[in-house]
């Protein structure tokens, strides 16, 4: 690696001189060149590599120096004889002052390189650690890692087509769909792809959005904060359904999206249900989410959970036959991250066993043990509670004589739940919803059976709901 | 400059110095020790232009006015540590060293000192001071987890957080990571988050060692500044920072696991040492949680295997979970790094998912995690 050339001052250097056209590098390499004949070679190669002009304005030439020390023996030793050459090039210089400004790869000192301890083979590494801090997106997560399949390929195009002009296909992109289906997966890859053009990207959750704006209303930050996000190119925001009911927040964010809307600046929402049913969310925020792409991504089918699971166990390295991957695909039906926990499970406890032979009984008896035994078993109550979440109400609201329409539409999908998924009888399904008649319960589950059918996104809904219901 | 001192002083004085003397730079001066002395004060310092360090003692000086000069530090240790009689007699003599005793005499070349850099100390006035003893613990335990690889610069050093109400210093190389919280109020105007050089901590380490009194921390631009005193010397370590943005590495800490145990750290040591003979090649030993019983074991085809177990003390475990045992491969140097850094007798060892949690069963203040190796199947 070449430090510098000197730089020879001929007749043609010096006329630019009188123009006073001479670029800042040319200047400094005059510098170097003077002070390179005045000082010993070891001096000159220690104080005077990785200088250079960081500004020159009004007269006053400001050094870029690599460290602290560097700067103090510039300026003790060199500032007079220096200031005497720039001068003596351009005489309207005045002052030359010296600004550290420490650049990527300046190590000074040759490190000795220390026994460089090479890890071991199958190491693993801290995964999160590859955060990057600014942007916090992660780069594991990449459209080559995403696998595509009936259930999201809506989801994946509308993306590709953001990463190709983000800005201007489709914006805001807003993504929904159940727990554990990859959505955050899409949104980071996204991210990392827009991130490789060089765009200013930043991903967070609405939650941490939230913090933040609190934050700066107590630090009187405002101002910053607004900066923050106003001046990115690319704003992802994953759980945007929390953002709903804080109305400052909401405020808020309103004002951040129309800057960068406006800018033609590329806006990514997700959530785990279509704005329609994002209760408490302000109009004039729904029908902009409303105005851009929505696409949503379903729970995967056969064919993909298999590919899902054929891919990571590339990714890791490890080999499986694959009945035992089709037995995983085939009996882990709800979501992606259930998948990938069932297949861990199969692999970790493998290792018991040193050859980490990964045995078709084993696995079949693990995945019993999954399906028969769920951590949180679905209970009449587990859905009363989902059910209520979902749609912000209260659940004793759902158990009261409540007629408002707010709440017999939950109540009503209560009982649809109640019948399909624990296979109740009405009358004891009447008994868990505070005494209603059997009837009342009838009437619920065939008006919720109709609308599923005449309404897809209600179907939708009901979906999440569910996922919701197996996932948590 | 005409002084004299004990030798054992002028001994650990050279010894204090050496961590920032540079063995290959372009400027051969670096790799001398400055020396000047004059008005009843002695200053002694070395830089490698990324850390310096700068020693003064008040000696009677024989006479006021300020010389200097630069030695070689290896012949003057030489010539100092085999005098007899406990007192040295120090003297600039025009471009040589005088060193002498009663019929004991050198007279050392010197090299001018006009190239060395002058090291002063922070201007601001903002500092947080810790006792030396608490400084030193924290360093000694986070030291051996840095990462050796220039790709990532920002891992080969140790991040230092100050905030009003603690002090974290962390290490980590991407496998294994050391966190040590210090519990100390400070008054700061603004947080510090920098990251030192490994060079730097190792001439904390070094400098700091004897000190019975407090170090005083300093940022300015882009160095960081470490001041105390070590009996009647005056130190101050002054380093460069590495720039960079250190990961953000809160996210990695499990908060879910499988398993966690108590476990008698010696006897644990005692096993995986035993283990690691069989581990030369592979550098792995195993693990594995059978019923209360932590057993150890390893295989090498060449050298043959081995197996041992400690009894473990079981504080929680997952329901449900993984009821097969649990077991993980391992570094066995990791290991054995992160419970050096431990001083209880007992530890904490936590089985998660991810990496493995380490921590002292009573002081809590330091956490070492580490990644397990995933075995391969080719």
């Amino acid at each position: 690696m070449v430090i510098f050339d000197t730089i020879q001052v001929d007749k043609e250097h010096i006329s630019l001189i009188g123009l006073g056209i001479m670029n800042d590098i040319d200047l400094w390499g005059v510098v170097l060149n003077e002070m390179e004949l005045q000082t010993s070679r070891a001096a000159f190669l220690t104080w005077f590599k990785n200088t250079s002009i960081s500004s020159h304005r009004d007269g006053v030439v400001s050094v870029a120096v690599p460290n602290g020390f560097t700067k103090r023996r510039l300026q003790e030793k060199y500032t007079k004889t220096i200031l005497k050459v720039l001068r003596d090039t351009i005489p309207d210089i005045k002052s030359v002052l010296f600004v550290v400004e420490t650049k990527k790869h300046s190590f000074l000192t040759q490190r000795t390189p220390s026994a460089v301890k090479t890890p071991l083979e199958g190491q693993a590494i801290f995964e999160e650690m590859e955060i990057n801090p600014k942007t916090h997106l992660n780069p594991k997560y990449s459209f080559q890692s995403f696998v595509v399949g009936p259930s999201n390929e809506l989801a994946r195009a509308a993306a590709m087509a953001v990463v190709e002009s983000p800005g201007h296909t489709h914006n805001p992109l807003f993504i929904y769909g159940g727990v554990g289906l990859g959505k955050t997966h899409l949104l980071q890859s996204i991210g990392n792809e827009l991130f490789n053009k060089n765009k200013n990207v930043v991903y967070i959750t609405s939650e941490q959005f939230t913090n933040e704006f609190i934050a700066s209303i107590q630090n009187n930050t405002k101002n910053s904060f607004k900066e923050q996000y106003r001046t990115k190119d690319v704003l992802i925001i994953d759980d945007i359904q929390f953002i709903a009911g804080k109305e400052q927040t909401q405020e808020e964010f309103f004002h951040t999206f129309n800057t960068l809307y406006e800018n033609n600046k590329q806006i990514i929402l997700c959530s785990d249900r279509p704005p329609k049913a994002i209760a408490t969310l302000e109009e004039r925020l729904r029908s902009r989410f409303e105005g851009g792409m929505l696409a949503d991504i379903k729970p995967p089918d056969y064919e993909t959970r298999l590919a899902i699971l054929q891919t990571k166990i590339k990714e890791r390295n490890i080999t499986m036959e694959n009945s035992i991957l089709e037995h995983i695909a085939t009996s882990i039906k709800n979501n992606i991250r259930e998948l990938e926990g069932a297949l861990n499970l199969i692999v970790t406890s493998s290792r018991s066993l040193y050859d980490n032979q990964i045995t078709q009984e084993h696995a079949k008896r693990i995945i019993t043990n999954l399906l028969h035994t769920p951590q949180k078993p679905v209970s009449h109550k587990h859905i009363i509670n989902t059910v209520a979440r979902f749609y912000e109400i209260k659940e004793e609201e759902i158990m009261k004589k409540n007629r408002r329409r707010e709440i017999v539409l939950p109540r009503q999908i209560v009982m649809f739940l109640m019948r399909k998924e624990l296979k109740k009888s009405y009358p004891a399904i009447g008994e868990h919803l505070g005494g209603r008649d059997h009837t009342t319960v009838m009437h619920a589950c065939d008006k919720i059976e109709k609308r599923i059918q005449d309404d897809v996104m209600f179907e939708d809904e009901l979906n999440v709901i569910k996922q919701t219901l197996y996932s948590t | 400059m005409n002084f004299s001192l004990k030798k054992e002083i002028v001994t650990k004085i050279i010894g204090m110095v050496e961590p920032a003397l540079s063995r290959n730079s372009s400027l051969p001066h670096l790799s001398h020790i400055f020396i000047e002395g004059g008005d009843n004060t002695i200053s002694i310092s070395t830089t490698d232009l990324d850390v310096s360090i700068l020693l003064s003692i008040p000696t009677k000086t024989k006479n006021k006015k300020k010389e200097s000069l630069l030695v070689d530090p290896r012949v003057l240790s030489g010539v100092v540590s085999h005098a007899l009689s406990p007192v040295v007699d120090i003297q600039k003599k025009g471009t040589v060293l005088e060193v002498k005793q009663k019929n004991y005499k050198s007279e050392i070349q010197t090299m001018d000192s006009d190239e060395f850099p002058a090291i002063s100390e922070s201007q601001s006035k903002d500092s947080v001071c810790i006792p030396s003893s608490v400084f030193l613990l924290a360093l000694s335990q986070v030291v051996n987890s840095t990462s050796s690889m220039e790709t990532k610069p920002e891992l080969t050093g140790m991040l230092l957080h100050i905030t009003n109400n603690d002090i974290t210093l962390t290490t980590t190389d991407g496998f294994r990571l050391s966190e040590k919280k210090i519990f100390q109020k400070n008054v700061i105007k603004e947080e510090i988050k920098q990251i030192i050089p490994l060079k730097t901590v190792q001439a904390l380490l070094r400098v700091f060692q004897d000190s019975e009194d407090d170090v005083c921390i300093t940022t300015e631009e882009n160095q960081v500044f470490f001041q105390g005193r070590v009996g009647l010397i005056n130190a101050l370590v002054v380093s460069n920072i590495i720039d960079g943005s250190y990961p953000a590495y809160e996210n990695i800490i499990p908060k879910d696991f499988t398993v966690s145990f108590l476990v008698n750290k010696s006897n644990l040591v005692e096993r995986i040492r035993a283990g690691s003979i069989f581990s030369s090649d592979s550098k792995t030993i195993k693990i594995d949680i059978v019923d209360n019983s932590m057993v150890i074991s390893s295989k090498d085809t060449r050298t043959g295997d081995f197996d041992a177990s400690l009894p473990i003390t079981i504080q929680e475990q997952k329901e449900g979970e993984d009821t097969e045992g649990v077991s993980r491969l391992l570094n066995y140097q990791y290991v054995l790094d992160g419970l050096s850094n431990i001083q209880d007798k007992e530890i904490v060892v936590r089985v998660s998912n991810g990496p493995l949690f380490l921590q002292g069963s009573s002081v809590q203040d330091y956490l070492y995690l580490l990644m397990p190796i995933n075995p391969n199947n080719t």
